[in-house]
């Protein structure tokens, strides 16, 4: 009887806490997620929530567990060998980590960008209608009206409206990642997780897309793993810094990009951001 | 000065390899040309094969050839997938199957004949029929087949698979899609040399599909190959010289004729 009840209360609490959340606009809670390879911990009890319509740079030097940490988000974890994730994340209140959560759905709410532009080898057309047409959309008239707009929407559309059926590996780098953000957008994502999307392009391309990154920031939840700190401080709404302890990669510091950039209140964050560390 | 003699030494190879071929192709050509035509290719052995032409033989030769693909192509590409896209290169499983296909790729094609005699003329009751030697030589076939496959399978980039999981694409899509697509070069590749090595081949065939030179009228016919016909018209007929290389000339022109096809295919594949 005192179990079921401590149960109830459990299960209330729960439930208020989520409608708070709700109200609050938090889309993502991450609770004590550590991730570890055969290598040892590449992240260690780190928790972190993300508010809805916001664009978050994740930084901090190399091997400190920013994209260990992207790829829990959308199980991408699930595909590398031997890589054991504990902790708790929900997205929009709908748990992640439980191993019962559908793993199609959790990938549709959440869209990835990697480092690497990765078009498919198809038409332009085919690497935007794939992943539409397997997750239930297929009327032509409706394919073609997503596609022209998700390419509007990344500024590809004048470019390549006159060769949609040519292949998306004639592309150039920059026009790929745009093709590759074009294709994640069509589904209308949740939260869309970016690994270094501007690392592989020369400047003119990056600037391109990042602009396009940045014009994002009404509609959509970005989480934005990137080195270059500039970009941060242009596109950023909020800034959030790892960094490595004793061995694994922790977050620092989480705030406002400006208060992480002019007034940070951890020490590592102040030499990482002018430079002294990292 | 040491240079000089290595270069020589290295031109020398090639120039070896090159005129061993041409010296093939060149006593072939000039003995078989003679004997060869239009009706040769068409009508019916005559004397042993001394006389006539070859035309059961050609017709029998690629109903074998049509019989081992379609046994070859379905179950080494379920192989090749397999292999590939459900065991990771520590897994028992992966490891047991790829080991035993090198077994198999090294096993002399006579003993897959005596298999096929055993398996599918006996066992399974198919008799010496073109069915027989065609899935025997789809037996010898597969190893190189699957490995070839598998290759084409696993050069697919990570970024390419990690694209589609991102965004929710199911196996089947992302394998009919994007998998196969770009592995389709490597499949037509070994296709084209298991094609090449069941073409060329005699002594699997000789206890399977054995030495009927009938117009053969159904697959449980048997029917003799090209290759068998060769080697009985230059062991068994005296006089038959002239045919053998007649035959041989058709032979070689058939697989020249199977290799530029498949090329063209191959680069039509790429430029798409």
């Amino acid at each position: 009887m005192t179990l079921e009840l401590i149960e109830s209360y459990d299960l209330a609490r729960n439930f208020l806490d989520q409608t708070e959340d709700m109200a609050d606009g938090l889309l993502v809670d991450v609770r004590n997620l550590s991730v570890r390879y055969s290598s040892g911990y590449a992240l260690r009890d780190v928790s972190a929530r993300f508010k809805k319509g916001r664009i978050t740079a994740l930084v901090g030097p190399s091997g400190c567990g920013k994209t260990s940490f992207l790829n829990c988000l959308n199980r991408m974890t699930d595909l590398i060998p031997g890589c054991e994730v504990s902790g708790r994340i929900s997205i929009g209140g709908e748990s992640v980590t439980d191993p019962s959560t559908d793993l199609q759905r959790l990938r549709r709410r959440v869209g990835m960008i990697f480092q690497r532009p990765n078009p498919f080898p198809l038409s332009i057309r085919q690497n935007i209608q794939l992943a539409l047409r397997e997750h239930g959309t297929t009327e032509q008239e409706q394919l073609e009206t997503i596609t022209q707009r998700v390419l509007t929407d990344v500024g590809l559309w004048g470019e390549v409206s006159g060769r949609l059926d040519g292949s998306a590996r004639d592309l150039s780098g920059g026009q790929a990642q745009r093709l590759c953000l074009a294709r994640a957008l069509a589904l209308e994502p949740e939260l869309l997780l970016m690994d270094e999307p501007c690392s592989a392009l020369d400047p003119i391309a990056s600037e391109k897309v990042e602009q396009h990154i940045a014009s994002l920031g009404e509609h959509y939840t970005v989480l934005i793993v990137t080195h270059n700190l500039g970009q941060a401080k242009r596109i950023a709404d909020e800034t959030i810094v790892f960094w490595v302890s004793e061995g694994a990669g922790r977050i620092v510091e989480q705030g406002r990009t400006e208060q992480i950039f002019d007034s940070p209140t951890e020490a590592v964050t102040a030499d990482y951001v002018t430079g002294r560390a990292g | 000065m040491r240079d000089a003699v290595m270069t020589a030494l290295v031109y020398l190879c090639a120039l070896t390899v090159f005129a061993v071929l041409v010296w093939i192709i060149a006593d072939v050509v000039l003995r078989g040309a003679g004997s060869f035509s239009f009706t040769f290719l068409v009508s019916e052995p005559l004397d042993a094969g001394r006389a006539g032409g070859i035309g059961p033989i050609v017709v029998s030769t690629i109903l074998i050839l049509v019989v081992c693909l379609c046994a070859a192509l379905p179950i080494g590409l379920g192989a090749a997938i397999f292999l590939s896209e459900f065991t990771r290169g520590d897994r028992a499983s992966g490891h047991f199957v790829r080991s035993s296909l090198d077994v198999l790729a090294g096993v002399p094609s006579i003993v897959f004949g005596l298999f096929g005699t055993v398996l599918f003329c006996e066992v399974l009751g198919l008799g010496f029929s073109i069915l027989s030697g065609g899935l025997t030589l789809a037996c010898m076939i597969l190893p190189l087949l699957i490995r070839t496959t598998e290759l084409g399978l696993r050069s697919v980039s990570a970024g390419d698979r990690l694209g589609a999981a991102a965004l929710a694409l199911s196996k089947t899509t992302t394998l009919r899609w994007i998998i196969l697509p770009v592995a389709a070069p490597a499949i037509i590749a070994g296709t084209v040399l298991g094609l090449g090595r069941a073409i060329a081949e005699t002594a699997a065939l000789i206890f399977t599909s054995g030495y009927v030179s009938r117009m053969p009228e159904s697959l449980m016919d048997s029917g003799r190959a090209l290759s068998v016909h060769i080697f009985d018209l230059a062991m068994n007929v005296p006089n038959g010289d002239e045919s053998a290389y007649a035959s041989a000339l058709v032979l070689i022109v058939l697989l020249i004729a199977v290799n530029l096809t498949t090329a063209s295919v191959t680069t039509r594949v790429l430029a798409r």
